[in-house]
């Protein structure tokens, strides 16, 4: 099903909002994602995965305040819905049981 | 830092606003603004434009481009089911719909084809360029307005009013032409002058219209006479000869004269070839009236200098004559319905027609309507409930009525579907009866804007009073059962019917005066007899031959009551003013027609002298003498008893007075009887013939062989009197007939009404119905139960339409001076006719709903 298969900059994306809980519009998030992985990101490809993630009810969005940097345009604020939560965790959980799975030996 | 420059380029912002779906536009380009000032500010301009035509193609993706659906509206879905619920009603009670679509589909049928016939009158003489600065020059006495002029007015007004831009003058004729083996004698020959084409816009379809009529010897003829007198051939140049003698070459061919022209024409010759022979072209008199005149005006000329203009020509034409005439100049648009003139162009139309039937047309479409009015409100309790669910769930009262409307104007779209059948199968009967050629054609806008709106003022009308009073219904009411049909309902209703069979009674009454009033027409007594003649007109060598021609007459037995005349008394086209006798008013100028007549005339018409004598035959001394009729000795202040011998002057000749003639009619029957003077016929004209009974044929035949030995030359034709009578009615009789037919069709939808109304009724009261019958009533008792409600309703239309059909019949019946009088028996046989016809239409449900079994009736509940 189209809604539960997250891609990884789908991911990245989503914890991005998290992180800029509350002023995450796709201006910030993007810079967030540069700051934090120290590569440039198109613009294009992140509003595209938010639009993604609000299409399978990961993110919800609303129309937010305007400033002279953007000529006076809104910003649309996303942020994290419940299923946004539960699915980054889920993740967050089967990479952690990933880890815990891996043999000793394998690193030697 | 804001800095003037630090704005991305462009173009590139006007490339993304036209890929980028309108409702993320906000978005995104605030996102990339923000980051072009980012970067702009911390890097450079050149870098960041740059970085900004990347991050805009980086959007270059299809969930951008993609618009957002329009919601899909919920109107459509409520509109499907208004389709829905309309056809499911439709079809449930296909009796009820039969009768609507039927009812409005005749009615609007009738309609349409009215309209085109009226259209057709309007549109008389709009096909000249110049139609509305046309106007033809009539003069006018207190007695007489005739359409023609003398011949030197024309030239006169050109030469004298600058704003008289070209006049023609024209003359009609009949001659024999001849083209090798084909002869025919024509009537629809017109002389004029050569500015014929700077006047009129008759297309040339061979030849050149600015020489066409410069030749004396040329000759101008129609598309459908080239193909009668050439067949294949090309006409143009070829020779045509005239009477027998004068030759003439064809110089141009014209498309056949529009139906929708008041001049009817064939041939047109040349006004200078006339002007050898005719001596008021000769002799430029100004006091003999034979031509019409038309003269093309200037554009500027609005009612206002018409006045002025008319004043111009009566000066001019007074300091040539002494007559006191008035001239006046009449817009050639309105001859058509407008002119009723002496000596007109034959087979004018007349406005008060055209007023009778756009009524008549309205009256049926209004009938058609309350038809379905109502059925509509009559069937309004079964739909009750609908209205009362689709109210609680919400719909409001405009779109209630809206639904309706709707409803009914699709039922009006489908009966003009039905009706455009109707007109395409009965236009060839109707043009039958019109006497004209009318099509309905779909290309031409104004018509079908004009359909249009009778489709919809039509769905519109009659879907008007079920919208307004269906949505009113109170839910709670309606669904809780008890719907109390109010009064005001069946109030409407009932003035609705009674509407109705108004205008039913009115037409019949219409139908009756109309009917009565030509057969009046055909049965008076003219002060002659007119059956069993019949005439021949005296051409070629007959007049040369005139002893052996009445020899030959003489000796054959079935000939021999014959009497030779200028003119007839059947429309009679002449007028004198220059009558003059002892104690004569100077001031009066009494117009009296005249007529040139031989001795037997006034026995073979069995006219009746009423003192004095008729003419001697053979008599040279009866040069001046003359017969006047009772109305000019009225006018001439004479008694019968001293009338004969007393002295008469007329055209310059002092004459005696040898006889008086009782009054008969000599022009149609809606002029009265006019001071008239015959004179002793010393030329040519026609030779009337009465036959005897039944013996008609051999004495055409006897005719025609005579007619062979003298006249060779020439074809043989004849015409009876009685025949040129009836067509001098035709018009009216054409009207009678129209007139019979749409009311038939009114009272038929009156009665589709008033039975889709009493099956209604009879069924609503099925239950009750079936009570009485138990209950011991007999079928008549029931029968009178569901008729008398309708009887009334009879009776109150029958008291209102009597004063408006007296008023109607009566103006129309005022135009004839010779009419019958309305009397009651007309009013109490039309009244009783619809009544009779209701009472049928009623009866057939009521005694059906009366012989049902009760058992039936009462059994399910």
């Amino acid at each position: 099903m189209k809604g539960t298969y997250l891609g990884e900059f789908e991911e990245v994306v989503l914890l991005a909002v998290a992180i800029r809980s509350g002023d995450a519009y796709g201006a910030a998030v993007t810079s967030e994602i540069e700051q934090q992985m120290g590569r440039s990101v198109n613009l294009g490809a992140v509003h595209s995965a938010l639009h993604r993630l609000e299409e399978k009810g990961l993110v919800n969005s609303q129309m937010g305040g305007a400033t002279a940097e953007r000529g006076g345009r809104r910003k649309r604020l996303y942020s994290v819905t419940i299923a946004g939560k539960r699915a980054l965790e889920e993740i967050h959980q089967l990479r952690n049981q990933m880890w815990e799975s891996i043999p000793k030996t394998a690193w030697s | 830092m804001m800095n003037t420059n630090n704005h991305p380029p462009r173009w590139l912002d006007r490339l993304l606003e036209r890929f980028c779906a309108p409702h993320l536009r906000e978005e995104v380009q605030g996102d990339l603004h923000e980051r072009y000032q980012l970067r702009f500010n911390r890097i450079s301009k050149t870098k960041a434009d740059w970085l900004y035509f990347r991050d805009i193609f980086s959007y270059l993706r299809p969930s951008i481009f993609k618009r957002r659906h329009s919601p899909k509206p919920v109107l459509t879905d409520m509109l499907r089911n208004y389709f829905l619920i309309a056809s499911r009603n439709l079809t449930r009670q296909k009796a009820f719909s039969v009768i609507n679509i039927l009812g409005l589909s005749v009615g609007m049928a009738c309609s349409i084809l009215i309209l085109l016939w009226v259209q057709d009158e309007l549109s008389y003489d709009r096909f000249h360029t110049h139609a509305d600065q046309l106007y033809r020059l009539t003069s006018h006495t207190p007695d007489i307005h005739a359409a023609v002029t003398s011949a030197p007015t024309a030239a006169a007004m050109v030469e004298k009013i600058p704003e008289v831009k070209s006049a023609v003058r024209l003359s009609d004729n009949t001659h024999v032409l001849e083209v090798g083996e084909r002869k025919f004698e024509e009537e629809g020959i017109y002389y004029a002058d050569s500015t014929f084409f700077d006047v009129f816009s008759f297309p040339l379809v061979r030849g050149d219209v600015k020489t066409a009529l410069n030749r004396p010897d040329g000759i101008l003829i129609t598309e459908r006479m080239a193909q009668k007198y050439f067949g294949q051939e090309d006409a143009l140049g070829k020779t045509i000869r005239k009477d027998n003698q004068d030759d003439f070459v064809v110089t141009g061919i014209l498309a056949d004269i529009p139906s929708t022209s008041h001049l009817r024409f064939d041939f047109i010759l040349p006004m200078s070839f006339l002007a050898r022979t005719d001596r008021d072209l000769k002799e430029n008199r100004w006091g003999s009236f034979n031509f019409y005149t038309y003269v093309l005006l200037d554009k500027n000329v609005d009612a206002s200098s018409l006045a002025r203009l008319n004043k111009q020509i009566n000066n001019i034409v007074q300091k040539n004559i002494k007559l006191r005439v008035d001239f006046q100049l009449q817009p050639v648009l309105s001859i058509h319905l407008n002119s009723h003139l002496l000596r007109d162009v034959a087979g004018n139309g007349n406005i008060q027609y055209v007023r009778i039937f756009s009524v008549v047309a309205v009256f049926i479409l209004v009938v058609a309507c309350i038809n379905f009015m109502n059925l509509a409100t009559a069937r309004s309790a079964k739909r009750a409930k609908e209205v009362g669910l689709r109210k609680v769930v919400g719909a409001n009262r405009f779109q209630l009525i809206g639904q309706f409307l709707a409803e009914s104007s699709l039922i009006s779209f489908l009966s003009l579907l039905v009706a455009i059948v109707l007109v395409w199968l009965l236009t060839p009967f109707f043009n039958m009866l019109s006497d004209k050629q009318l099509t309905l054609n779909f290309l031409d806008t104004r018509l079908l804007l004009i359909i249009g709106a009778i489709v919809l003022t039509t769905g519109l009308l009659s879907g008007s009073y079920p919208a307004l009073f269906l949505s009113r219904f109170q839910p709670v009411k309606v669904l809780k059962g008890n719907l109390a049909v109010e009064n005001g309902n069946a109030w409407f209703r009932n003035g609705l019917v009674v509407c109705q069979f108004v205008v039913s009674i009115i037409m019949l009454v219409g139908t009756a005066v109309v009917y009565n009033q030509l057969q009046f027409i055909k049965q008076r007594n003219l002060g002659f007899d007119k059956e069993n003649l019949l005439y021949v007109q005296m051409t070629g060598e007959l007049w040369n031959k005139q002893q052996a021609f009445k020899n030959e007459l003489k000796q054959n037995p079935l000939t021999q009551s014959f009497a030779i005349a200028q003119d007839l008394p059947t429309n009679l086209g002449t007028g004198a003013a220059d009558v003059y006798w002892e104690g004569k008013d100077p001031q009066s100028q009494p117009i009296f027609p005249t007529m040139a007549v031989d001795a037997g005339f006034i026995d073979i018409f069995k006219m009746k002298i009423l003192s004095g004598r008729s003419f001697y035959a053979d008599s040279k001394a009866d040069s001046a003498s003359y017969i006047v009729n009772e109305r000019a000795l009225q006018i001439m202040g004479m008694n019968i008893s001293d009338a004969v011998g007393k002295s008469l002057t007329y055209g310059g000749m002092k004459g005696t007075i040898i006889g008086v003639v009782q009054d008969f009619n000599f022009k149609p029957i809606q002029q009265s009887i006019e001071p008239m003077l015959m004179h002793l016929n010393t030329w040519g004209g026609k030779v009337i013939i009465r036959t005897q009974p039944n013996k008609t044929e051999a004495t055409i035949q006897a005719l025609e062989s005579i007619h062979k030995k003298l006249n060779p030359a020439y074809p043989f034709t004849y015409h009876f009197i009685d025949q040129d009578l009836a067509n001098l009615y035709k018009t009216e009789n054409r009207m009678g007939d129209l007139f019979n037919a749409f009311a038939v069709l009114a009272i038929f939808i009156s009665c589709l009404g008033l039975y889709g109304l009493s099956a209604f009724i009879a069924e609503q009261r099925t239950k009750e119905i079936g009570v009485r019958r138990v209950l011991g009533a007999s079928v008549g008792n029931i029968v009178y139960l569901l008729s008398q409600n309708f009887t009334r309703l009879l009776l109150l239309a029958m008291i209102i339409a009597t004063p408006l059909a007296w008023y109607a019949a009566n103006n129309w019946l005022e135009g004839f001076a010779y009419r019958i009088n309305i009397d009651w028996t007309i009013f109490l046989i039309s009244c009783f006719t619809a009544l009779g016809i209701a009472a049928l239409t009623v009866s057939y449900e009521s005694i059906k709903a009366a012989l049902k079994n009760p058992v039936k009736a009462l059994r399910n509940e």
